[in-house]
């Protein structure tokens, strides 16, 4: 009784918070929740683009008995295991060489990192599947002047997956990196300075000094970073086509494929909810787990 | 007083006038019936030409046409306007996939749209393409058999296109020895395999026509007849013209847009196309634009045939129009006549004669008809017509499996499995039989 009467008290004290809210929290029901509870609901039938039959899990048993969602997911954690500690240290890094650089410099790095991410993806997916030819790209030619034979990337699933990685770490580290600048610009200097007068060096400062005060935001880019990379879609489309035989293809792309190519939508909808009940967990973990730690 | 009755009498004329305007292209806009019509974007100057005819053919309909990118574009765009309810009102698409959408329910059956006497001009393998469970969905103005072209020029240099010119239906023996001598100096092949993505699959069916297996037998689209001792050696062919140096390594990579830069940049002297080559000045464009290396001249050449295998006639291809399930009925009605007027005797001479002098680099300089009493336009190579009419004559059209409902999975898994076997993870009787296995679950 106590509880409620505190409670309404809230709100009644609020009301204006929560009537600022409604109209986001309304966009959110009707474009997130609604679709998410139409998909679930969606994944107990075998659905085209006019009928639909209830199944039950019949959906499920069949994606689990199939050797492509093993792949499938296999190429996912993949995607996620490599992708989100490389974008997280390869924004930390460039920041922290970026940050020590002039103001000028900096702005213009700002630019170029984010330049990818604003971009138009088709373009660039484009210009990598030229690179990534074995015949005639880039990439192999550059490898040939030091020595190295020739790597059918776009053909064997291992270098494809790089492939995907490579595209993927361009398009991903630009929002990374912004974030990660602003966490070292806002760094007190004087913590610097106390550390120098006290003899530390450079390993220690960055140890100690640097590392715990950017950690929030590593928390932060891991998490999002994480949810991100279990939804790797665009460069599969783009560079491989989930191939060469499934070794490059997510459970994202999977989705896509088979619900807009083959139309088993109901079949489409129960690997998006197995995808929800994989990514669900861990990031809840994640963020319970850093955002205790980090007071996030 | 007069000026400010001046200022009303004007405010009221213009008042007047902008309301007589504006009523009369209400009215104006009331009468004209907007369709939207989407295509690939490799026709967009195709369908220009007959924008005059429809004015006068059908005065009260507005066509705003969408030109896609790409075929593989198209089917992406287009599955999901129709999942999200926004469909086009008439497409004009590949007819691979038409009836697999025929097959979802979102299409209008046209049955009630020809007379017998009008669909008996079709050529009979056109109504059959676009016919699933004896209701007609799409019709089509024009085919395309899937033949190969050699590149005349470099086989002049190496002497070699006499083995060719008499009888461009060559055996496969002939082929080795044109891949053998074409390759030797190791800066060429003779042809790239490739099988990235479901474009151009049927290039890579070529082989299993040669060794004498086929995709489906007497229109069975629940079981293939690939996996047979033909197939199986087609497959290891196919591997061994890589073992030799004749394809480069990395099939599993290439799409078919490698498959045509190979040969716009000379490495491969052979080549897959829908269409009749490029003329002289189409050549020159894409020359001129970088696209192509240099301005070398393509010729039609049969699908090789084994000594002994009976001759399979080509693959062929079209895009069909058809009308997706509307809710209006005036728009509904409106498409209808639409697609009776693009696919009209009138429509078809008047588009035939004013695509003979097209250059743009898009656009193929000509079409088999798919109406018998209209003729295939002249074109720069009237040989090479002569010897695709006398070809399909001679031999009819092998099936591709455009009329099964399950055509775009079936091409998809099709190309995977290839890719399964050109990366050494299956054999190829492992790759044919688990083709055969997936294709019969999809009818479970």
């Amino acid at each position: 009784m106590e509880v409620k009467n505190n409670l309404t008290q809230q709100i009644k004290k609020s009301w204006a918070a929560y009537l600022f809210l409604l109209p986001l929290f309304s966009c959110l029901l009707i474009l997130r929740f609604k679709p998410l509870v139409d998909g679930i609901i969606l994944s107990a039938y075998q659905a085209n683009m006019t009928t639909r039959t209830f199944v039950g899990l019949s959906n499920f048993q069949k994606i689990f008995r199939d050797p492509i969602f093993w792949q499938v997911m296999q190429n996912t954690f993949f995607y996620v295991l490599v992708l989100v500690p490389l974008i997280v240290a390869v924004s930390l890094l460039a920041a922290i060489i970026v940050s020590r650089l002039r103001f000028s410099f900096r702005m213009f790095f700002r630019a170029a990192f984010y330049l990818p991410v604003v971009s138009a993806g088709v373009v660039m997916s484009l210009v990598w599947i030229w690179m990534f030819n074995s015949e005639f790209g880039l990439i192999n030619w550059l490898l040939s002047q030091v020595g190295i034979g020739k790597i059918y990337w776009l053909a064997e699933s291992l270098p494809a997956r790089f492939a995907v990685c490579t595209v993927q770490l361009g398009w991903s580290v630009g929002i990374s990196f912004i974030i990660m600048l602003s966490a070292l610009e806002i760094i007190p200097k004087q913590f610097y300075e106390a550390a120098e007068i006290d003899g530390a060096g450079k390993f220690r400062i960055f140890f100690h000094i640097t590392l715990p005060l950017v950690m929030p935001s590593i928390a932060f880019l891991t998490v999002i970073n994480t949810i991100a990379r279990f939804q790797t879609f665009s460069p599969i489309v783009l560079l491989t086509s989930g191939g060469p035989y499934y070794g490059s293809s997510s459970a994202a792309y999977r989705i896509y494929e088979v619900g807009f190519k083959f139309f088993r939508f109901g079949e489409s909808a129960a690997y998006g909810v197995i995808l929800l009940l994989i990514t669900f967990p861990i990031v809840y973990v994640q963020f319970r787990y850093l955002g205790k730690k980090l007071e996030l | 007083m007069f000026k400010k009755l001046s200022i009303c009498m004007s405010m009221m004329l213009v008042w007047s006038l902008s309301m007589v305007l504006l009523l009369g292209f209400n009215v104006q806009a009331k009468t004209k019936v907007k369709i939207t019509y989407w295509t690939a974007q490799i026709a967009e100057e195709l369908h220009q030409i007959p924008l005059r005819m429809l004015e006068r053919m059908c005065p009260e309909i507005k066509v705003q046409f969408t030109f896609i990118a790409s075929g593989s574009d198209m089917a992406d765009k287009q599955n999901i306007a129709i999942a999200a309810g926004v469909p086009p009102n008439v497409v004009w698409d590949y007819s691979g996939r038409v009836l697999t959408l025929a097959a979802q329910g979102v299409l209008e059956n046209l049955n009630d749209l020809y007379t017998e006497e009008e669909l008996a001009d079709f050529e009979q393998f056109v109504l059959d393409q676009y016919t699933l469970d004896g209701s007609l969905f799409a019709l089509s103005t024009w085919y395309a058999p899937l033949v190969y072209y050699v590149n005349k020029t470099i086989l002049d240099e190496f002497g070699l296109w006499s083995m060719v010119s008499e009888n461009r239906e060559i055996t496969l023996e002939t082929w080795m020895q044109i891949a053998e001598k074409v390759s030797a100096p190791k800066d060429k092949y003779a042809i790239a395999w490739f099988s990235k993505g479901y474009g151009g699959h049927y290039y890579m069916l070529w082989p299993f026509q040669t060794f004498g297996a086929d995709v489906y037998k007497d229109a069975d689209y629940t079981k293939t007849t690939l996996n047979c001792q033909e197939g199986i050696e087609a497959l290891e062919w196919m591997q061994e013209v890589i073992d030799r140096g004749f394809a480069p390594e990395g099939a599993a990579g290439f799409n078919v847009r490698d498959f045509t830069n190979f040969m716009m940049t000379g490495q491969t002297v052979i080549w897959g196309a829908a269409l009749l080559m490029l003329n002289e000045a189409t050549r020159q464009k894409f020359v001129d634009s970088g696209r192509m290396l240099k301005n070398w001249e393509m010729r039609a050449i049969a699908v090789p045939h084994k000594e002994g295998v009976a001759v399979r006639g080509p693959f062929q291809i079209s895009n069909g129009l058809c009308v997706l399930k509307q809710d209006n009925d005036e728009i509904r009605k409106a498409s209808f006549e639409l697609i009776k007027a693009l696919t009209s005797k009138e429509m078809f001479e008047y588009w035939l004669q004013n695509t003979a002098n097209l250059v743009h680099v898009k656009i193929p300089i000509a079409y088999l008809s798919a109406r018998k009493s209209v003729a295939a336009i002249a074109c720069e190579k009237m040989d090479d017509l002569q010897f695709l009419q006398d070809y399909v004559l001679k031999y009819g059209f092998a099936d591709l499996g455009e009329g099964s409902p399950y055509y775009n999975e079936v091409r998809t898994l099709q190309m995977t499995e290839l890719q399964a076997f050109f990366m050494g993870k299956k054999t190829a009787k492992e790759v044919l039989k688990d083709f055969e296995k997936k294709v019969a679950d999809l009818w479970k």
